[in-house]
């Protein structure tokens, strides 16, 4: 079972030489689209912080009420007071049976219930749009890489399994959306509300806020020392756990092996191990949080408990009021959480600059074959290609083809024949666009296809490829690749030609079975069927079949071979097959061994020179033959 | 939640010290609003200045007691939750691994994943802090309830009209919007699956120019995750600054009320202040209720579904007590054998069949004609619906299923590896195996040679994660493995289907060489493999219609004759007659 994780082979943070400016710039890029929803969310901001850090002071004005003595002059407090007492004489005025003090409490409550609606509206309004910026810029950046990836040719995917680039689309845009649509918006209005406290508290009294003021940093100071010791082990943790999952992943699907095999106990106890090593990596990394947030607590304890001795002790001294010291204790209790969010801030910036940079180095990973959009588009071909003096590597230095010339006139078939890695299907990928050559030209009907939108010549076109893949949704959907304004009539028609037609039209859902249900789970040889009838749909130009009907049994190759015949007619075509009888009417067959053409010429011409080809049949019959 | 039960039973000792630290971390916090009580009276009342450091050591210790408590009662959380969590993961993959395969055919493998990875995950949650913080909330509330009561029933009565109504804000609430987060948790996983099959399938898209449906599709994909993540947003936006209206509600409530209280001389400001502190420290953990709603919901949920694969019925069982039968000779025996997969027809219609031991025999027929079946019983990967298999003569539900198992090796048809060395993959068996004998194995398969040109030879990793091999090369290391076993019974399932005539002779000759001595079934469409089998069994629809030699068959009118024709029209089609009379013209 797998123990290795994908994990492993990731590149380190900086690895892609971007710098954090960069990458902060390209973040923001992606908030640029909402400057009006930030500019609110700014607004929102400010409201709640201020309205957050007066809610005290407002509390502290209805115990001086009760308690009948003069608050601390803190800067608006008079003012406040003086307003407070203006209104309540005026409802004092009106209705005189009120007792002075109460009507001063209601119009207090009324102030502090307006204050509590004001920061319940803009913190709902501010978390909302915080959130929709925030999704909205994931999923523009994931829009931008899914577009990307269909971009890049097949050298990349060749190169970059599945699971790492789905890594990319989801956790390092997590990583990147949790900044831009939290973090940052949070943090700010965190440190505003800081700000507006501290200049409070300091107002009320600068002995007892120095308490306070001297916690902060402390507190800042320890979550971020804790967070940077925690990362790393929450990473260990990830990696167990994402070994153990491919494990289970494994186990799943090779359980026939399993079962055959009798290794069920073995494979057993390697998932204990994977467990085990999993179970104590995530002990190591939450037994950090067991000591970090008590720690936090209790520095907010002790805040608390600092503030009462310190403050009775000038509460005594005439210094300070009781309201003010159950203020500062509100105070305190309002601080604690903001600082902590702001302790883990930095951390949190290191996670989404992470997650920028693998993002940033996938979107500049550079097409060999872009689109093109802008360029002309190819008019409607005949279907002459010319392959001219073609140079091709994968691996750099190893040339393929060195000079690779072939001229194949329209509507003529072409058969490819080698041996396995002669270089067969490399021409194939080359001329359907998959990968881009090095040097040379290929031309169609006469045009340079570099010089022309790939799109125009794409839909012009069309493969059956050897490792060909259905997409899990409806045979109409899969039918619907080859031309997605094909209608029902036609699709019906194609089936009839490849023969599926009856036993799709027996399918309880008919053209909208998913193709991986079970009941209307197609065979192999159905599969490749309704592959040819969406290419049939397609109705290219020129067609490719690169081992098209390898995995179709005797039985059912006579009636495909029915189907290849309306597929290959009326167009150019490229047909590579292992079973020689496929290529026996080509127009010409073209042997290729170890990167040149060494015989071209029909079945006949080609038997009666026995080179190459004559030994191929040979050996090909030679299997064929049920009694040695 | 009734999952639970048996793993919290198990792990009691630790749940009873959860319980206990948690309820003692409870206490701490609650005495601390009560000492300062006592200051603020001593200190501002009694105008006593003497008393503070006392107090301030007393607050101090409470407060280190406090942290300590924390600290504790954390630590053994962490511990009670993830040996739970470590159980469940190992009990869900042990019956996984022991699981017959009518389970997996009847489950995607991705549902099964999402069942052994996400619902554990969910469950974790409330393992590790949902529990924790109900149950310490309930404490501190119950205990701040009563310490509020002993200062002051008035003020009491008057703030504790506000937890019903968050109690009710929160439940009425929970059970759609826990509907919500699913739906989110939902469309991320469906936009996963696009993304995942576009990249599996991204040839297939690129053959068909077909980038510009696929972005558009995905894009819708990744509108719905949009538009269910923002309804998730919006509750949570909704949530959150409810709760904090309630509390500040209750806090004004408080003040209102204690302030009246404090003039009348009904309460001490010290009483004010403590009352105070205590109900700010319900509202803490207070904001968190709202969560542990939607968790519950969830881990529900999740429960439920781990459930099913707890009590999946287990189709395949041993006899009560089953033979370990060492040595056999491989005569295998079909007495009148139906068999249909859950919701098919028939797939074999009761056969009757003898194979003696040491014959090598060719099942032949089209797809679906029942030939994958046939072989799959007698591993007893499934059991026949009627009628029996019998090695030796003896039942095949007498044996114990290792000891049955060790006597068949099976080639399958999708040569499937695992993401392990060579050397492993091939001793996957017997995982002792020596040196020596899966070098032999190696040899016996004709793959020795291909591995010693690898740069670690039998160390390099292969499978998904791992160097490719070609479809050819990996066929053979899975006959290299199944050879290891040195079984009596050895199967083919289609091994050549999809393999170039080069590869197909290599493997051809490698079964022919492993088929020495042993009771051989081969399922194949090639004709290399009619060669060297004894006897050719053709199927069609579940029953067998011809069984004999090739002499024989091909005389009689029927499916084989059929087969036989249309390879030779296939050579017929070469011209390779034609050719030959050619160069005997010359």
């Amino acid at each position: 079972m797998s123990q290795h994780s994908d994990a492993e082979k990731e590149k380190p943070r900086g690895s892609f030489g971007y710098s954090d400016i960069y990458l902060y710039k390209f973040m923001l890029s992606y908030l640029r689209p909402h400057v009006k929803e930030l500019f609110k969310i700014f607004i929102y901001m400010i409201i709640s912080a201020i309205a957050t850090s007066a809610g005290p002071i407002i509390l502290m004005v209805t115990i001086t009420r009760f308690g009948n003595e003069n608050s601390n002059e803190i800067f608006g407090i008079y003012t406040l007071d003086k307003l407070i007492l203006d209104v309540s004489r005026m409802i004092n005025t009106n209705i005189p049976s009120l007792n002075q003090t109460w009507s001063e409490i209601i119009v207090i409550s009324f102030l502090y219930l307006l204050l509590l609606l004001v920061i319940l509206y803009t913190s709902r309004k501010f978390m909302i749009l915080v959130a929709e910026v925030g999704l909205k810029a994931e999923v523009q950046m994931r829009m931008d890489m899914f577009a990307h990836l269909q971009e890049l040719d097949m050298s990349y995917h060749d190169k970059n399994e599945v699971g790492r680039i789905m890594s990319r689309l989801t956790s390092d845009i997590g990583a990147v959306r949790e900044l831009l649509g939290g973090q940052v918006m949070t943090n700010i209005s965190n440190i505003l509300t800081v700000i507006f406290v501290i200049i409070i508290i300091i107002q009320m009294d600068f002995v007892l806020s120095i308490i306070s003021i001297i916690l902060i940093p402390l507190v800042i100071y320890t979550a971020h020392v804790f967070r940077k010791i925690a990362r790393p082990k929450w990473k260990e943790t990830r990696r167990t756990n994402s070994i153990m999952m491919a494990n289970i992943g494994e186990a799943i699907s090779g359980i026939k092996v399993t079962k055959g095999l009798n290794r069920e106990q073995t494979n057993i106890a390697i998932f204990q191990k994977l467990n085990k090593d999993n179970f104590e990596a995530t002990l190591n990394a939450e037994d950090i949080n067991a000591v970090f947030f008590p720690l936090l607590l209790f520095s907010s304890t002790l805040g608390t408990v600092f503030i009462i001795i310190f403050g009775s002790l000038r509460v005594i001294d005439g210094i300070i009021t009781v309201a003010a010291l159950i203020a500062f204790l509100n105070y305190n209790g309002i601080l604690f959480r903001p600082v902590i969010n702001l302790g883990q801030f930095y951390q949190q910036l290191q996670d989404a600059l992470t997650g920028a940079e693998r993002v940033c180095a996938l979107l500049d990973t550079k097409t060999k074959i872009p689109w093109n959009d802008h360029f002309p588009t190819l008019p409607h071909i005949k279907g002459d290609v010319v392959f001219d003096k073609l140079y091709f590597e994968y691996i750099k230095n190893t040339p393929v083809y060195s000079k690779f010339s072939l001229f194949v006139p329209n509507g003529k078939m072409i058969a490819l024949v080698g041996k396995t890695g002669a270089g067969k299907t490399t021409i194939i990928n080359i001329l359907s666009r998959l990968y881009d050559f090095q040097e040379g030209d290929l031309k169609i009907d006469g045009t340079s296809i570099k010089g022309v939108s790939l799109q125009s010549y794409k839909s012009q076109i069309a493969t059956v490829p050897q490792d060909f893949f259905l997409f899990s949704f409806s045979i109409r959907q899969n039918l619907k690749l080859g031309n997605p304004r094909a209608s029902d009539e036609e699709m019906w028609k194609v089936l009839d030609l490849v023969g599926l037609k009856e036993f799709i039209e027996d399918l309880d859902k008919g053209l909208d079975t998913p193709v991986q249900e079970r009941g209307g789970r197609l065979s192999v040889g159905q599969r490749q069927l309704l592959v040819f009838a969406a290419v049939l749909l397609a109705n290219p130009r020129i067609l490719i079949l690169d081992e098209a009907t390898s995995s179709i049994d005797v039985f059912s190759e006579l009636k495909v071979q029915k189907a290849i015949k309306h597929l290959l007619s009326n167009r150019t075509s490229f047909v590579i097959a292992h079973r020689l009888s496929t290529i026996k009417d080509a127009d010409t067959i073209v042997v290729i061994d170890q990167g040149d053409i060494v015989e071209q010429g029909t079945h006949q011409e080609l038997l009666t020179i026995k080179g190459h080809y004559y030994n191929l049949v040979k050996n090909q019959i030679e299997l064929s033959e049920i009694e040695s | 939640m009734k999952l639970l039960i048996p793993y919290v039973k198990k792990y009691k000792t630790l749940f009873f010290y959860l319980n206990i630290t948690t309820l003692l971390a409870a206490l701490s916090q609650l005495s601390i609003p009560l000492i300062i009580n006592y200051i603020i009276d001593d200190l501002i009342v009694d105008r006593d200045k003497k008393l503070i450091y006392i107090f301030s050591f007393i607050l101090l210790f409470l407060g280190l007691m406090d942290l300590l408590m924390n600290i504790v009662q954390r630590y053994v959380s962490i511990r009670f939750s993830n040996k739970i969590i470590y159980d469940i993961r190992q009990d869900v993959f042990t019956i996984l691994q022991h699981q017959d395969l009518e389970y997996y055919s009847s489950e995607t493998v991705g549902q099964i994943m999402a069942r052994s990875i996400y619902e554990i995950t969910s469950l974790r949650d409330i393992l590790t802090w949902a529990y924790r913080i109900t149950f310490l909330t309930v404490f501190l509330f119950i205990g701040s309830i009563i310490s509020m009561f002993i200062i002051s029933p008035l003020l009491s009565m008057g703030f504790l009209v506000i937890p019903p109504i968050l109690y009710i804000y929160i439940t009425r609430s929970s059970e759609s919007n826990s509907k919500m987060f699913y739906n989110a948790r939902y469309k991320f996983g469906e936009l996963n699956d696009a993304l995942a099959e576009n990249l599996a399938g991204i040839k297939t898209v690129k053959a068909f120019a077909a980038e510009h449906e696929q972005i558009a599709f995905f894009t819708q994909k990744n509108n719905d995750y949009y538009y269910a993540s923002m309804k998730t947003a919006k509750v949570r936006a909704n949530m959150q600054p409810v709760i904090v209206f309630i509390i500040s509600i209750s806090l004004f409530a408080l003040v209102f009320l204690g302030g009246y209280l404090i003039t009348i001389k009904e309460i001490t400001i010290g009483n004010f202040i403590s009352f105070m502190l205590l109900s700010l420290q319900i509202a803490i953990p207070g904001r968190f209720l709202g969560w542990i709603g939607i968790i519950v919901q969830e881990s529900n949920s999740a429960a439920i579904r781990l459930n099913e694969i707890f009590h999946a019925p287990i189709h395949i069982n041993e006899a009560d007590k089953p033979k370990n039968i060492t040595n056999i000779s491989g005569k295998i025996t079909y007495k009148d054998v139906s068999f249909g997969y859950p919701k098919n027809n028939h797939t074999l219609h009761s056969v009757n069949l003898e194979i003696p031991a040491g014959q090598k025999v060719a099942l032949l027929g089209e797809t679906g004609s029942g030939k994958s079946t046939l072989i799959n019983l007698i591993p007893r990967f499934f059991d026949p619906d009627q009628g029996s298999i019998l090695i030796d003569d003896i039942n095949t539900k007498q044996f114990s299923l290792s000891s049955l198992r060790s006597h068949i090796g099976i080639v399958h048809q999708e040569a499937f590896l695992f993401t392990l060395s060579i050397f492993e993959n091939i001793a996957f068996g017997i995982p002792n195996a020596s040196k020596e004998d899966v070098i032999a194995a190696a040899k016996a398969a004709q793959i020795h040679d291909f591995i010693m040109t690898l740069e670690k030879e039998y160390d390099t990793i292969v499978g998904e994660r791992g160097v490719t091999l070609s479809g050819g090369q990996r066929q053979r290391v899975t006959i290299a493995r199944t050879l290891l076993l040195n079984p009596k019974i050895l199967i083919f399932d289609d091994s050549v289907s999809a393999v170039d005539p080069e590869t197909e002779s290599k493997i051809q000759e490698a079964l022919e060489q492993a088929s020495f001595k042993r009771t051989t079934l081969v399922i194949s469409q090639r004709p290399s493999s009619l060669r060297y089998v004894d006897r050719i069994i053709v199927l069609n629809k579940g029953r067998i219609v011809q069984d004999g030699k090739h002499d024989t068959l091909i005389k009689e009118v029927g499916i084989y004759r059929d087969f036989i024709n249309a390879i030779n029209s296939q050579i017929k089609f070469m011209d390779w007659d034609e050719s030959l009379t050619l160069e005997e013209k010359k």
